[in-house]
């Protein structure tokens, strides 16, 4: 912290009254006082010192204690009779311990030896400017509060302009912090807190909530704002104006989330927050996990191929998580990207989308974009194989033989999946199609000519996948053919762990 | 009834069906396989299902008397090929789990098998299907002679499934698979467990577990299966048998 730049930016427009009888200390002082305070006025004596004060009522004093006429203590008597909430900051040569003791007992705000560190005057000088105007605002928002609806219950926080000046306890309570400083270190502003919601008040690229809400006095909005347990909240706020300090503002926000609106103002996004929700729990539970030290089983399909292993969790970060497991799982990992984490202790199987780092050194995988899935695909029952590039395909829609290109992702004894460079028209779920598929098996041409139903498709930036359910198909070849290809495959993926 | 099987036991609601394919490379030596099916109301089990070989012979068979989809578990008594030689193929043709010790899980990717979520593996101590009152129990059978190697005893026909344990090589007819006389049988019997079988030590650990149990069939996965006085022979017979590691010095 640069203390003199905000003890400068602090003291503006307060006025400051220094007792000392030592002529050139007290010039001395008062020239490096000017250099803060918009006013510093000095007196000699106790005497002149309370004649001022009278007059001045000044907000801040600091005084020798042995001086002619009228002593240190007992000025200071006469002032807090005057102002109570006036902060005394006392310099003496001495610091007897009856001294101290008065002084205590005369509510003084700082004792300071002399000769005065400069450093620790400015940092006090500057805590008692900071706490004369927190008293002074919540005086302010004290007397304002009676005008807001609920205010015992509500957050507020009361603005300088856009400045967060004051909040009161339950504003700090929802966020969890100490103090307003805090929550501004951990959170920057409010209006950043406002989230995106279908007819709720949220920073736009246009205009700041900040602003729509001083600009809209006492008209009431919809907020969604996280607590600091995450946990999405709705709120109404309103922003009031305080008459007798301009600039000065009053925001305060009732929680309505009991009400369970969210959903009527907009569905979608609702469903995308209990998803968030879902994987902020998610997160939680991996951190569980890791801490207990359990096995996780990680998934991966090579070319249709299975290869699966158990692993445990190093770490979890906020977005990604690093699992320790053996150099097979890591070069799956590696080759077919997309890893399925099972383990007893999750709701369902999460889904890993994306790899950040594979560790070989140290038998980490490091993946993100994790999500829960709703099927589980480990549990499959039917075995699907990427065959080998000796195939082709044709597809007939009702005599009308598609003409683009075919590619056989994968198939199994129920079913196809074919990659398309185009739908063919009207091709719909549940229509019935003829397909002729050549494979080979054993040097030799495997044709299977077969009725199907299409059951989905897909679409990626540009292809089609399409998957068709077998009507009748004979089995005994195509079990051969996928057996002896996941041999294969077996084969290929042990020789990629030697490369 | 088809050539090559043999109903063990059938009440209406519970079946055992005894197979016999064997792998054609390997006439010559009589190495006769079996392989059996446990049907409990329409869900089947079927227990050491053998090599590639005979994959499509022994789908066929097994089809005729349940759809294979509704097989749940297939169960290996222990690694061998002519045991679990064709676990691609059923992994591929059926819907099953499979069973097995969990020292030989791993393995299974030789014979071109990775569906490791498709297995449910054994610890040593074994485990219990229970199907209403009665159940299926995996009884261990270690360097029996697999190290990890289980038998599979089913309480309701009273069969005990034995892998290779009672496995004779013999020159065995297609249609009733059984002992007639133990005391002629034992010829065929001594060589092979002799040389295969741990030791007595391990041997007599089996037979204490299995003879707790009520037993009216032994059916091992090679040669003639034992019924009624020949289970009690050959469960003494076994107890008292010399083999494996009792013979250190012979190997050595």
């Amino acid at each position: 912290m640069d203390v003199l730049k905000d003890l400068k930016s602090e003291a503006k427009g307060f006025t400051i009254l220094y007792v000392e009888d030592n002529q050139a200390l007290r010039q001395n002082a008062a020239k490096l006082l000017q250099k803060f305070f918009d006013r510093v006025d000095v007196a000699a004596d106790g005497v002149i010192a309370l004649e001022m004060f009278k007059k001045n009522l000044y907000p801040i004093v600091i005084t020798d204690i042995k001086m002619p006429n009228m002593n240190g203590f007992k000025l200071i008597k006469n002032i807090k009779h005057l102002r109570a909430d006036t902060k005394i900051l006392i310099m003496s040569g001495y610091d007897k311990k009856e001294y101290l003791i008065e002084a205590i007992e005369l509510d003084v705000f700082r004792y300071l030896k002399k000769p005065v560190n400069l450093k620790a005057l400015t940092s006090d000088l500057y805590i008692a400017l900071k706490e004369i105007k927190e008293a002074r605002n919540t005086k302010i928002l004290y007397a304002n509060l009676q005008n807001i609806f609920n205010y015992q219950s509500s957050m507020v926080m009361m603005l300088n302009q856009t400045k967060p000046v004051l909040a009161n306890q339950i504003f700090l309570d929802f966020y969890d912090v100490d103090s307003l400083e805090e929550f501004k270190e951990t959170y920057r502003g409010i209006s950043e807190q406002f989230m995106e919601h279908d007819g709720f008040l949220y920073d736009s690229e246009k205009i700041s909530s900040i602003d729509k809400l001083r600009m809209s006095e006492k008209k009431l909005f919809h907020i969604k704002m996280k607590n600091a347990s995450a946990e999405i909240k709705h709120l109404i706020a309103k922003y009031q104006i305080i008459p007798e300090k301009s600039g000065y503002g009053i925001l305060s926000f009732d929680d309505v989330t009991e009400l369970k609106l969210l959903k009527l103002f907009d569905e979608r996004q609702t469903d995308l927050d209990d998803k968030n929700q879902d994987n902020e729990a998610m997160f939680k539970l991996l951190e569980v996990i890791q801490r207990n030290s359990a096995k996780v089983e990680l998934h991966n399909y090579y070319k249709g191929l299975s290869i699966t292993h158990d692993g445990v969790i190093v770490e979890v970060k906020n977005d990604s998580i690093v699992l320790k497991t053996i150099y097979m799982q890591q070069k799956a990992v590696q080759y077919e990207k997309r890893t399925i984490l099972v383990s007893e202790a999750l709701p369902s199987a999460i889904n890993c989308s994306e790899v950040v780092k594979i560790g070989f050194e140290n038998q980490t995988i490091e993946v993100k974009n994790l999500k829960f899935m709703n099927s589980s695909p480990i549990s499959r029952s039917t075995i699907r194989v990427v065959p080998d590039e000796k195939q082709s395909a044709s597809l007939f829609l009702s005599e009308n033989k598609f003409h683009g290109d075919i590619i056989i992702e994968d198939i199994s004894l129920d079913a196809v999946k074919f990659k398309l460079n185009a739908l063919p028209a009207g091709l719909q779920s549940g229509d019935e199609v003829n397909l002729d598929i050549v494979l080979e098996l054993d040097k030799k041409p495997l044709i299977i000519n077969t009725e199907a139903t299409m059951l989905r498709k897909s679409e990626s930036r540009h292809s089609f996948s399409v998957v068709f359910i077998f009507k009748d198909v004979k089995k005994r070849d195509l079990v051969k053919y996928i057996t002896k290809r996941q041999m294969a495959i077996i084969r290929e993926f042990k020789g990629l762990q030697n490369g | 009834m088809a050539e090559n099987e043999k109903i063990l036991y059938d009440d209406g609601t519970h079946k055992c069906i005894m197979f016999s394919f064997d792998d054609e490379s390997h006439e010559d030596s009589f190495l006769s396989v079996n392989q059996y099916l446990i049907i409990q109301n329409g869900v089947g089990v079927l227990v050491d299902p053998g090599s590639e070989a005979i994959f499509d012979e022994l789908y066929d068979a097994v089809s005729a008397h349940i759809e294979v989809d509704n097989i749940k578990f297939i169960f290996f008594s222990h690694q061998d090929p002519d045991v679990s030689g064709s676990i691609a193929q059923w992994a591929v043709s059926s819907k099953a789990k499979f069973i097995m010790s969990a020292l030989w899980v791993r393995f299974m990717s030789h014979y071109g098998f990775m569906e490791m979520s498709r297995i449910m593996n054994l610890s040593d101590h074994g485990a219990k299907l229970k199907f209403g009152s009665e159940y299926l129990k995996f009884v261990p059978a270690h360097f029996l002679h697999s190290p990890g190697n289980f038998t599979l005893y089913d309480s309701k026909s009273k069969i005990i499934f034995s892998g290779d344990i009672g496995a004779a090589v013999v020159n065995a007819p297609d249609d009733y698979k059984h002992v007639n006389s133990f005391e002629e049988h034992v010829e065929h019997l001594h060589g092979f467990h002799k040389r295969y079988m741990g030791s007595n030590k391990l041997c007599r650990a089996w037979v204490e577990k299995v003879k707790e149990l009520d037993v009216d069939i032994i059916a091992p996965q090679h040669g003639l299966i034992f019924e009624d006085e020949n289970v009690e022979k050959f469960l003494d017979w076994l107890q008292e048998l010399k083999c494996g590691s009792d013979y250190l010095e012979e190997l050595y």
